[in-house]
């Protein structure tokens, strides 16, 4: 073990000449100076500490921000108009009425400045958003009630085609048009599974850097990583995908350091073992993820919930079993256990499967036959005024308002939340 | 810092006096430099951290106030304030090497931390033999990498001070080493 004089005469030896030219030193000062500056090297923070010695700032701060200490008591009657309007949107269509939108008042949420809108990697510190999945076709058609219902956020899938170049550009239109009316954009990004290779795993983390360097707000890094049929069997393990959040997430930080990276939400499971190489549990998978030390390097944990029957407080109650996963209380606590108490968690996917309406459903969505449309409108605003109080929850994005995903075919028709 | 970066916090400053939507970059350019001035001296990871919310909560408070052209002395001046006023209500206590990050890579051995701890421990020792107003000195010209002017306006010195004053520092750091050295 070497003295602490041959430490110090080491530290001598690691010269540099950056403070040099400030006085008149010896190469001995210089020497010394450098090993100071090594002492004395700035501190890394990690995303999640800014955001939360901001938040403390902002607690600290006479100057208060015009936000509303509780957001959720303002978005609360307004969510539940729009939530109602749009089931009753529904209805007037299964009457072959169109909704006359004129004549209804429905409160304006004016949200006011926050520093949400210059930084949303730091300011998202503020507390709990949300927005839905919709179609963006030059914005949101669904604009004014979006905003009627307090969404800050536009939610769109993206999937990554390495053979089109001119798709950063069209996803870029997308970002513009949904900021220019006023919302935040998150893209929800998956790869081709068919065609994944290391080279693929480069381009898909460079398009999202630029995805990010043209302005989008938050990014999920390639969902459901955990289970093959949205992730390349042969790379479905715990490091692989660790591997690509790596590589997005340098790149990602390299065009803009205000994006929000997100860790692609996994489907929520327990069949690992009844399908071992082509399923891994999400928690598993999550705490392996924690294992290596991704929560130290992403911003906020993704989280789908989306096969719920019972109303969001339940914690028991569904006809299949009490697996965690069919509760939002306990999958969100089971989250909290094995990704640690200090990464924020965005549910980017939050919806409630209700098939009135629909035909020719598949068995295997059978277990929603019981859900009301009622039901399903109610349950989302339980969820989200639940979420809003939960400190470590970020955001929560509806899947999806009015996506008309296949028409009343398509089992993920019941999603929708506004239906014509 | 290049001028031009000076130039656009210092006009981020002035616009946060009418729009707090400015101050998001100020805060992103210099929490960790604020964040580890504050952990040097006060040597508390905790109390680092409530520092440097409070430094950022003032400067929202006071960015009315601000009309100069440099960000970064402005906002050290608030710290050194700040920490001066957590000195005056408790004395820290000395932080253990293991909780500096600043030698030890993630890819560090552990021979290389234990060996790493030890020279962080001495030259601590070696700087614990100055008194606080040094320590200050150096920790705003390196950790929060002002120039000599800047460290300056922050503590009410002359550059040429500023300058004398670090010279002699490091003559008198040496001079301790040396008697380290001896009574081994």
């Amino acid at each position: 073990m070497p003295s602490q004089q041959d430490n110090y005469e080491q530290f001598l030896d690691d010269l540099s000449q950056e403070l040099s030219t400030e006085v008149d030193l010896t190469d001995e000062d210089v020497r010394l100076l450098q090993n100071l500056s090594q002492h004395f090297q700035p501190e890394r923070l990690s995303a999640h500490k800014q955001r939360q010695i901001w938040q403390k700032a902002q607690h600290m701060s006479q100057r208060k921000m015009k936000r509303p200490v509780n957001l959720w008591q303002r978005l609360l009657p307004v969510a539940s108009i729009a939530i109602v309007f749009g089931m009753l949107g529904y209805v007037l269509s299964m009457l072959q009425f169109s909704p006359d939108t004129q004549g209804v008042v429905v409160e304006e949420m004016v949200l006011n400045d926050t520093l949400f809108d210059a930084v949303p990697a730091v300011s998202d510190a503020f507390g709990f958003e949300f927005g839905a999945f919709t179609p963006i076709d030059n914005g949101v058609a669904s604009e004014n009630l979006m905003r009627n219902a307090g969404m800050r956020w536009v939610a769109s899938t993206i999937y990554f085609d390495v053979d089109n170049p001119e798709q950063v550009q069209e996803v870029s239109a997308e970002i513009d048009a949904v900021h220019a009316q006023g919302f935040k954009i998150l893209l929800s990004v998956y790869g081709n599974p068919s065609l994944y290779s290391d080279t693929y795993r480069e381009q898909y983390a460079m398009f999202l850097g630029e995805l990010a360097g043209h302005g989008a707000d938050a990014i999920e890094i390639w969902q459901e990583g955990n289970i093959d049929r949205s992730f390349p069997s042969d790379y479905l393990n715990v490091e692989s995908y660790w591997l690509l959040l790596r590589d997005a997430t340098t790149f990602i930080r390299a065009e803009n350091r205000s994006t929000i990276v997100i860790s692609g939400a996994p489907a929520p499971t327990g069949a690992e073992s009844a399908f071992p190489g082509q399923v891994i549990n999400d928690d598993n998978f999550i705490e392996g993820l924690y294992d290596l030390g991704t929560f130290d390097m992403v911003d906020c944990l993704g989280m789908q919930f989306v096969e719920g029957t019972v109303p969001p407080l339940a914690i028991s109650g569904d006809a299949r079993d009490n697996y965690y996963t069919r509760y939002l209380p306990t999958q969100l606590q089971r989250y909290r256990a094995v990704a640690g108490a200090d990464i924020p968690i965005c549910i980017t996917s939050l919806g409630y499967l209700a098939l009135e309406g629909a035909d020719n459903i598949p068995t295997f969505f059978e277990w929603a036959n019981t859900t009301s449309t009622d039901e399903q409108a109610q349950w989302l605003r339980e969820a989200l005024e639940w979420l809003s109080l939960q400190a470590d929850v970020q955001l929560a994005i509806l899947w999806h308002l009015d996506l008309d995903v296949g028409g009343s075919g398509d089992p993920q028709f019941g999603f929708d939340i506004h239906r014509e | 810092m290049p001028d031009d970066r000076q130039e656009q916090l210092a006009d981020a400053m002035r616009a946060s006096q009418q729009d707090m939507n400015a101050f998001a970059p100020i805060y992103e350019a210099f929490v960790e430099r604020i964040y580890s001035y504050c952990l040097y001296r006060v040597r508390s990871v905790a109390d680092a951290e409530d520092l440097t919310s409070q430094v950022f909560a003032r400067a929202m408070d006071k960015c009315h106030t601000f009309n100069g052209d440099n960000v970064g002395a402005w906002l050290f001046r608030i710290a050194y304030h700040i920490t001066v006023d957590y000195y005056r209500a408790k004395r820290p206590e000395p932080l253990p090497p293991s909780q500096l990050s600043v030698l030890s890579a993630p890819d560090t051995s552990p021979l290389e931390r234990v060996i790493q701890d030890e020279e962080h421990a001495y030259l601590d020792e070696l700087l614990n033999k100055l008194d606080e107003g040094k320590r200050n000195l150096l920790l705003l010209r390196i950790t929060g990498d002002l120039s000599a002017s800047e460290v300056g306006e922050v503590v009410g010195k002359s550059a040429t001070a500023v300058r004398t004053e670090i010279h002699r520092i490091i003559q008198q750091l040496k001079r301790t080493a040396v008697l380290y050295s001896a009574g081994d």
